[in-house]
């Protein structure tokens, strides 16, 4: 019993991380029908500023918040200066961005250097809390806190507010949504801005949970895109969903099957793809 | 752009594309190695990004799969030579048509889908086959691959070794492959994957299976694709799940796109230019991934129809 | 039409410059330099690994002026990346395009094993001055290759040792990565731990890049007396972390290889592996008065606070071969000749001590058992116990030890899992 609740427990915090990381790129997915292949690289940046801030400050919350406003900002400047540019080519923007990707990674490189990161944070992190047998550690139960605060945000933004619902109505028509008198191209930045705010705030709990390091870009945007594939582009739900499907499937998967991890991550997304091209939760 | 002005173009081009073909078969020998080891990865590529162009360019289909059956057709070679010294005739067959039959079974699931959702699914299959080559440690290796592949022995000793021998194999391949393509591209077949890609819905009422035409691409594609990996497992003499990571599934495309789809030659210079950039700029700076960036960066912005695209007055 | 030839002829142009970046410059005259290139990675994951081994190399190098015999020292760097085909094509260019006499470095075990086939064919010496992968200096075993880092097994078998007499551990649960050399480590181990009357009780093999080592530690055996780690950069981080928070170092002892430990991982790592104990071929607490020398040097070139082991390995590489280089006159074009003093030179005071290789290629040296400990802000790896000239073989006879089948996934099986 003590096994499949920690299990669980694990599935649960890991599928907070991959929500963070997968709830920016379906946004963007949904609104921009962009491949954002430097998604990974808001998740490294915001990791790495977190980290420096967090030096400098002393203060994690603090750090988080700047870090992700931070990143917003700059995705925000990439979406309007480069993006923009090549708006509707799906090639030519999977060439921008693996191309500003590859530039990030590289710049981190040479600002921060090779060696890995933690990011340590405020001192209960290294606690856990006790119940029964079992411990649950508070970092994870942070990062599933945290996840569940901002799907809550989100949805409510999205179902509640103007604003979200001109994010919906531009997710079904983009066209339509702009004859309608909505300044979609300012929709497009704020969305591409919160994408990567996301993204950020998943690389600073991320480099609190696993460091951050070189190559971390490359490593969660396999399983930033599986989570937006199975739920389904543009859906925050379907995000969710698909976060905690994997999550648990990963963690049950190493557990009980060691031998096919990965398999066990990308198999269900094959699965589902076979069933539903489009997702989960995903419009076809 | 008026029509003899068109064909003058295209005159010219074929003529520099012969020009280069006889300076590729000629020059060798007389070239430091080290460039005709580069210039052999080129081609390779060259193969792997012509026939994804295929796809991309003339079909519309944005396959982010293609490194997938690149690299089944990588490990069937590596397998075939090492563990069962296979010939190279064999081991390069055996690639291709295993290729073909994995890109046969992915475009039944592929193609129920197009668009983005298209791309979505090819770029799972690559993650799953990357997985695998990872996983399945007693077929793959698993992380360290299957080293000590020998280079094929072809009888051509007499070009004196130092890779000339590989390389104008990999020349004739080269060449087979870009006529194979050329004629695929101008046949009805070809035409009809433009058509197919300017409009599906078009197409349908005209009469034609799209679907058929669509999976057929898929699978001839997949065979290229075969061929190159096999060749690629030769020219390293080792493969490993690397082959098929994001970054490298990333890199077919990526050489298409920069050289401009729906060309054919453009991506066969895009698959030069990257390969000899990467090697080139290394020399110079360290920062070398960052000049590839600002390179992908401002072809982005500024080729929109590719390299290629820059050396073709823009049509009205 | 006139642009379309004047834009063909630029492009054309433009690649004439581009393969002009590939030719090689003309060789000068009169007693040329003795070209070594150095081949690490410079970027990707293992970047910071790279610079440090190229930093602790060169900074012997230029200790003795980059000139030795008489003839200097001309050092090519490439980078490795993180990608095996990368480290191909790179010794490629060094050995056709540079032309170098040596190539001294590597870091990925794959890319070594798949890099040494290339300069055994063209008869280039290779020194590997960090991967480990086992069966080069074994059953791969070469004519002009040589390794001055470590290997699993050949710390692995220490370790068994160390864990069974020392800690008195009886019942070891395993956890490593799955790839070689988590393997040979494993392996190794599991060899002597068990010859001496020890059991492994359980081997979890975790992928290269996990994230979540929850699952993993959660299912750790708990009647296991201790456990061997072989995770290491920044996973081992997660690792480390994980088994802190699930309150697993409380009650257990964890002897782990000690790229898990590293220098470099000790700030990150911070207080969470306090007690830890790892094995490795150097600390930076060594009290050596040459070790001491080494770090005020390399500190004050490279300004890190905490350096790692790559760069001393490379430094002792580096001392090492240049003896050899003097022993020959800097006739270094001989190659069986260097070669054969290679195998002859023993160099007592590097930083971690005394470097010498044996029969096949592979190092002969001392592995330090440490802790990982508090000291004033910092942390350090305190070395606790020594043991002197370990051979890759153990104590086994080599060719006895050759017989059986390199250490892997399956080998040796495990019999009390």
């Amino acid at each position: 019993m003590q096994f499949w609740i920690t299990q669980a427990f694990n599935g649960i915090s890991y599928a907070a991380l991959l929500f963070l990381v997968g709830g920016g790129l379906t946004l963007i997915f949904g609104v921009m029908k962009i491949v954002n292949i430097a998604h990974g690289s808001f998740y490294l940046l915001g990791g790495y500023l977190g980290v420096a801030l967090f030096a400098r400050t002393g203060s994690f919350y603090l750090a988080l918040a700047a870090a992700a406003v931070a990143v917003a900002l700059a995705g925000m400047l990439v979406e309007r200066v480069f993006l923009r540019a090549v708006e509707g080519d799906d090639l030519r923007q999977m060439l921008l961005t693996m191309g500003i990707a590859l530039f990030v990674q590289d710049l981190c490189l040479l600002v921060w250097g090779g060696d890995p990161f933690n990011l340590r944070g405020p001192v209960y992190f290294g606690w856990s809390v006790k119940v029964g047998g079992l411990s649950f550690p508070v970092l994870r139960l942070f990062m599933i806190g945290a996840a569940a605060l901002l799907f809550v945000v989100l949805w409510w933004f999205q179902e509640r507010t103007r604003a979200g619902a001109m994010v919906r109505a531009a997710v079904d028509n983009a066209e339509m949504t702009e004859a309608l008198g909505v300044n979609v191209p300012l929709l497009r930045m704020g969305v591409f801005g919160l994408g990567a705010l996301l993204a950020a705030f998943g690389g600073v709990v991320g480099s609190a949970f696993m460091g951050i390091y070189p190559g971390v870009d490359f490593e969660i945007l396999p399983y930033a895109f599986v989570v937006v594939i199975v739920g389904g582009m543009g859906s925050l739900t379907g995000a969710l969903v698909a976060a905690v499907l994997l999550g648990l499937a990963d963690n049950f998967g190493k557990a009980l099957f060691p031998e096919i991890s990965y398999f066990t991550l990308f198999a269900p997304m094959g699965i589902v793809l076979a069933l539903r091209p489009s997702g989960l939760f995903g419009r076809s | 752009m008026t029509a003899p002005a068109g064909r003058r173009v295209r005159a010219v081009l074929v003529l520099a594309g012969g020009v280069a073909l006889v300076l590729l078969a000629v020059l060798p020998p007389s070239l430091p190695t080290y460039v005709v080891i580069v210039l052999t990865e080129c081609l390779i590529y060259a193969v792997a990004a012509g026939s994804l162009d295929l796809l991309i360019g003339y079909t519309g289909l944005a396959s982010l799969g293609h490194a997938a059956f690149f690299t089944v057709g990588a490990y069937t070679t590596a397998l075939l030579a090492t563990r069962s010294g296979a010939s190279f005739g064999t081991a390069l067959g055996a690639s291709v048509l295993l290729a073909a039959a994995a890109s046969a079974a992915v475009g039944l699931l592929a193609l129920r889908a197009s668009g983005i959702y298209f791309m979505m699914i090819t770029l799972s299959v690559a993650m799953c086959a990357w997985g695998l080559a990872y996983r399945w440690v007693s077929l793959t290796g698993g992380d360290t691959g299957i080293v000590g592949i020998p280079r094929p022995r072809l009888g051509l000793g007499w070009l004196a070794g130092e890779g000339l021998e590989f390389y104008y194999a990999t020349l004739a391949l080269f060449a087979g492959c870009l006529v194979l393509l050329l004629l695929l591209v101008a046949s009805p077949f070809g035409r009809t994957l433009v058509g197919i890609r300017d409009s599906e819905s078009r197409m349908r009422v005209l009469g034609f299976n799209v679907w058929l035409h669509k999976y057929l691409a898929l699978v001839i594609a997949g065979a290229f694709a075969g061929l190159a990996g096999s060749l690629y497992a030769y020219y390293n003499g080792f493969v490993g799940p690397n082959a098929v990571d994001l970054a490298h599934s990333m890199q077919f495309v990526l050489m298409v796109i920069v050289g401009g789809p729906g060309t054919l030659v453009g991506p066969l210079l895009g698959a030069f230019m990257i390969t000899v950039l990467e090697k080139a700029v290394s020399v110079f700076t360290e920062r070398w991934v960052m000049v590839l960036a600002a390179v992908y960066v401002v072809t982005a912005l500024w080729a929109p129809r590719g390299l290629l695209g820059l050396l073709r007055p823009v049509r009205r | 039409m006139k642009t379309l030839v004047s834009k063909l002829v630029a492009l054309g142009l433009a690649v004439i410059v581009a393969v002009g970046g590939l030719v090689p410059a003309a060789p000068a005259a009169d007693r040329p330099p003795i070209k070594i290139g150095l081949i690490t990675p410079r970027t990707g994951n293992f970047a910071q690994m790279g610079i440090d081994m190229a930093d602790g190399f060169k900074l012997y190098l230029s200790e003795i002026d980059y000139q030795v015999a008489g003839r200097k020292i001309e050092l090519v760097e490439e980078d490795e990346g993180a990608q095996p085909a990368q480290a191909v094509t790179k010794i490629r260019k060094l050995i056709t395009h540079d032309k170098v006499n040596l190539v001294v470095g590597l870091f990925m075990a794959a890319a070594a094993y798949a890099a040494a086939p290339v300069a055994q064919e063209a008869g280039v010496p290779l020194i590997i001055t960090l991967a480990a992968s086992d069966d080069l200096t074994q059953r791969k075993a070469s004519k002009y290759l040589a390794r001055v880092s470590f290997t699993g097994g050949e710390l692995g078998h220490a370790a068994g040792d160390f864990a069974y007499r020392k800690l008195g551990w009886r019942k070891v649960a395993a956890i490593a990565m799955d790839y070689g050399w988590g393997y040979e480590t494993a392996g190794g181990f599991q060899r002597v731990f068990e010859e001496l009357g020890g059991q492994v009780i359980q081997k979890i093999w975790t992928p290269v890049n996990t994230t979540d080592f929850g699952p993993y530690v959660a299912s750790l055996k708990p009647e296991a007396d201790g456990i061997l780690d072989v995770v290491t950069g920044a996973a081992s981080i997660r690792l480390i972390g994980e088994l802190r928070k699930a309150g697993v170092l409380d009650r257990k002892k964890v002897l782990a290889a000690g790229s898990a430990t590293d220098e470099t991982l000790l700030t990150a790592l911070g207080d969470t592996a306090l007690g830890v104990l790892s094995f490795y071929p150097w600390s930076a607490a060594l009290d050596t008065p040459e070790n001491k020398r080494f770090l005020a040097r390399i500190k004050q070139a490279t300004r890190k606070e905490y350096v790692g082991t790559s760069a001393a390995i490379n430094y002792g590489a580096a001392m090492w071969i240049v003896e050899a280089l003097k022993a020959v006159g800097g006739d270094v074009e001989d190659k069986d000749r260097f070669f054969q003093t290679l195998r002859a030179t023993e160099v007592k005071n590097t930083p971690r001590g005394p470097v010498k290789i044996d029969r096949y290629g592979h190092i002969i040296q001392n592995v330090y058992f440490r802790r990982v400990d508090k000291v004033g802000n910092g942390w350090q790896n305190t070395v606790i116990e020594t043991y002197p000239s370990v051979s890759q073989f153990w104590k086994y006879n080599p060719e006895e030890y050759l017989k059986q089948p390199l250490y892997s996934r399956d080998y040796p099986p495990c019999k009390h899992c």
